[in-house]
């Protein structure tokens, strides 16, 4: 099925440039950053003083995320005009069994390598297992017990910085083009 | 014996060979970048003129790709999966017959490219022969890595484990199906074809490339920090879901194309989903370095990984949007897609492996690296230079893409030759980074003669007396 999947039978030409907007990239995001932030509630993972709230409301801003999802697909699918334009209901369906075959080999084939590895006990996703590489015998570089400074931890700034001046540049310069198109009437 | 058995004796042989492999595929790219600024640079010089920039450019890719990035992770899987798994790598003898077969091999990559035998197909460029050979390439390599975990004694298994048997295992599938399953014949053809090539030529990076790499990371960080990862958990949760999550993508370099809408579609929505694993990456890479940043002013390994984290959230921020339709019609065939494959492969995965090599190479030799000046030249003119490199790439694509769409195709040429100051200053970008390389090769060379032995002290003693001393 993972190998059939991989091969289409026929390549349509319906290209479609422009055909759905890219809404779903905005309900893609929210959807990331609500599950992310729910995530990282439900772990435990966020400041001391957020750590009662992001457990309690963790697993709801989850599944808000995945609601998000799923309600935003739902939109655009309904709002797309593919089976109008191209052939009817029929092309839609057979469209529907494409993705759902290809999204149910993915989940069968990584489900069942999740599956084995519990089984087989190999999978542990506790804390305890991260100190393993501190033990194994390879000798820590000079710098791991070097004692923190004063005023040393400002320097995350600078990674941070990078990331956020470089993401705005991409951004900006992709929303300069695009606006520069539309204002072309392209 | 022709093969030595000795511990450690094949990962320090990759990792020797494999900076030479970069040495030539990075020198055949700062050719390419000065035949995309000279076209007629070699026109009429005997021998030379062969070296036409289509056989230029797949040369530079292939080599870089399985010569050097190729290279130095079967080394850095040689060193890390031993002392992962706490046994001796299952056989030394079959890792060093693997490092030959690798040379023979990128030789032949390199002789079939530069005689124009090429089939046309992004990183598959190689023969039906030369593929054969990279599967069980890929093939050696993964048996040995798994019978080191098979015969293993620690029972845990930490994250990078994790990555690097995903990695060994999905690799040698990926290229099979991508390639057309080894056929000779090539049976899939069209638009069929561009398909399978871009499940392969994007998975090629999701289950080799990304996994070692950030199985790298996660090794390495712990042992340079002192600190444990920050969250194992988090780390798991990364790895499942880029290992569901990646399959998918590839059909996204083929958005706005004639395939079947809803493959693109699929693409588009798993490219973007694929940020959950990055997050989860650096959430972990910062907390875990939340208190030791010092270590960073002191070490110059971690500053490559420092920055490799900066270009990997910037490569993974760049896939998701530019896999969106609208993004594709103005960045596509541009030269931002050059830019932001540099920032995966060179700004990534390459500046993590040039900390893995400063890390494991003294481990390996018994020597210390022999100049720490030299490693900061090699730091600064790396990251400075592959600044230059991809912002002039990126700009330019975005001038390319929005003229190519204004204009449609009335003035391609026109397009053309506006690019000529972005490929200088690309090409200003690769000389200093290839500067950067030949300084690094030197160092590591000088390093195996006349390095000083390395100790196994982590106590810091030699920072904090020099910091108390004001030395």
């Amino acid at each position: 099925m993972f190998v059939a999947i991989q091969v289409p039978q026929v390549a349509h030409a319906e290209h479609m440039s422009g055909g759905t907007n890219d809404l779903m990239g905005l309900y893609g995001g929210a959807s990331l950053l609500l599950g992310f932030g729910g995530l990282l509630g439900m772990l435990g993972l966020v400041p001391r003083r957020w750590r009662r709230l992001g457990r309690r409301w963790g697993t709801w801003l989850l599944v808000a995320g995945v609601t998000v999802l799923a309600v935003g697909g739902y939109q655009i699918s309904v709002k797309g005009k593919v089976e109008e334009v191209l052939g009817g209901e029929a092309y839609g369906r057979m469209a529907a069994q494409q993705i759902i075959g290809t999204l149910g080999a993915f989940v069968l084939f990584w489900s069942g390598v999740y599956y084995l590895a519990r089984r087989a006990g190999v999978l542990n996703m506790g804390e305890s297992v991260k100190y393993s590489v501190l033990r194994n015998g390879d000798p820590a570089d000079r710098t791991a017990s070097r004692v923190a400074r004063p005023g040393e931890q400002r320097l995350m700034w600078i990674p941070f910085a990078a990331m956020g001046v470089l993401a705005l540049f991409f951004t900006t310069g992709v929303l300069i083009v695009l606006y520069r198109l539309s204002a072309a009437g392209v | 014996m022709v093969f030595s058995n000795a511990e450690g004796s094949s990962s320090r042989n990759f990792y020797y060979t494999a900076v030479l492999w970069m040495a030539i595929g990075m020198s055949f790219g700062l050719f390419a970048a000065c035949l995309l600024i000279w076209p007629d640079l070699v026109k009429a010089v005997p021998i030379l003129e062969y070296f036409t920039f289509g056989r230029v450019r797949p040369v530079h890719t292939n080599l870089v790709m399985f010569g050097w990035l190729s290279g130095a992770y079967f080394a850095t899987l040689f060193y890390m999966v031993p002392r992962l798994a706490g046994v001796k790598l299952y056989s030394e003898r079959l890792g060093n017959f693997t490092v030959l077969f690798h040379n023979l091999l990128m030789t032949s990559y390199g002789v079939v490219l530069l005689f124009g035998r090429t089939m046309g197909r992004e990183y598959a460029e190689q023969p039906w022969i030369n593929k054969m050979l990279t599967v069980v390439m890929f093939g050696l390599v993964g048996y040995n890595v798994i019978m080191t975990f098979a015969n293993r004694k620690e029972k845990e298994l930490y994250v990078s484990a994790w990555y690097m048997l995903g990695a060994v295992i999905t690799t040698p599938v990926v290229y099979i199906i991508g390639n057309q399953f080894l056929f000779p014949n090539n049976p899939i053809a069209g638009v069929n074809d561009s398909v399978a090539n871009w499940f392969y030529g994007h998975n090629i990076l999701g289950y080799w490339f990304t996994p070692v790499g950030i199985g790298a990371v996660y090794y390495l960080l712990p042992k340079m920090t002192g600190a444990p990862v920050w969250s194992h958990r988090l780390s798991m949760i990364g790895f499942w879901v880029i290992f569901f999550v990646y399959g998918p993508t590839g059909a996204h370099h083929l958005v706005n194309g004639p395939v079947p809408y809803w493959l693109q579609t699929v693409a588009i929505a798993f490219s973007v989903t694929l940020i959950i694993p990055v997050w989860t990456v650096l959430t972990n890479f910062y907390g875990t370095l939340n208190g030791r940043w010092g270590a960073v002013k002191e070490s110059v390994p971690l500053k490559f990984l420092v920055s490799a984290m900066v270009f990997y959230f910037i490569t993974c921020f760049q896939g998701p949007m530019q896999a969106l339709r609208s993004v594709s019609a103005i960045t596509h065939f541009t030269n931002w897609v050059v830019g932001h494959a540099h920032l995966a492969l060179l700004g990534t995965f390459s500046f993590i492996m040039f900390a893995s090599i400063y890390y494991a190479l003294p481990r390996l030799t018994g020597r210390e690296i022999w100049s720490a000046k030299l490693m900061e030249w090699h730091y600064w003119l790396s990251l400075i230079g592959f600044t230059l490199f991809f912002v002039s790439l990126t700009i330019g694509g975005l001038v390319q893409g929005s003229h190519w769409a204004l204009n449609q195709s009335n003035s391609f040429i026109t397009s053309v030759i506006q690019q000529k100051p972005y490929h200088i200053a690309r090409a200003v970008g690769g000389t200093m980074i290839l500067s950067a390389q030949f300084l690094f090769i030197y160092n590591i060379f000088r390093s195996a003669v006349a390095g000083k032995a390395f100790t196994t002290a982590s106590s810091g003693s030699q920072v904090e007396s020099a910091a108390a001393t004001g030395a």
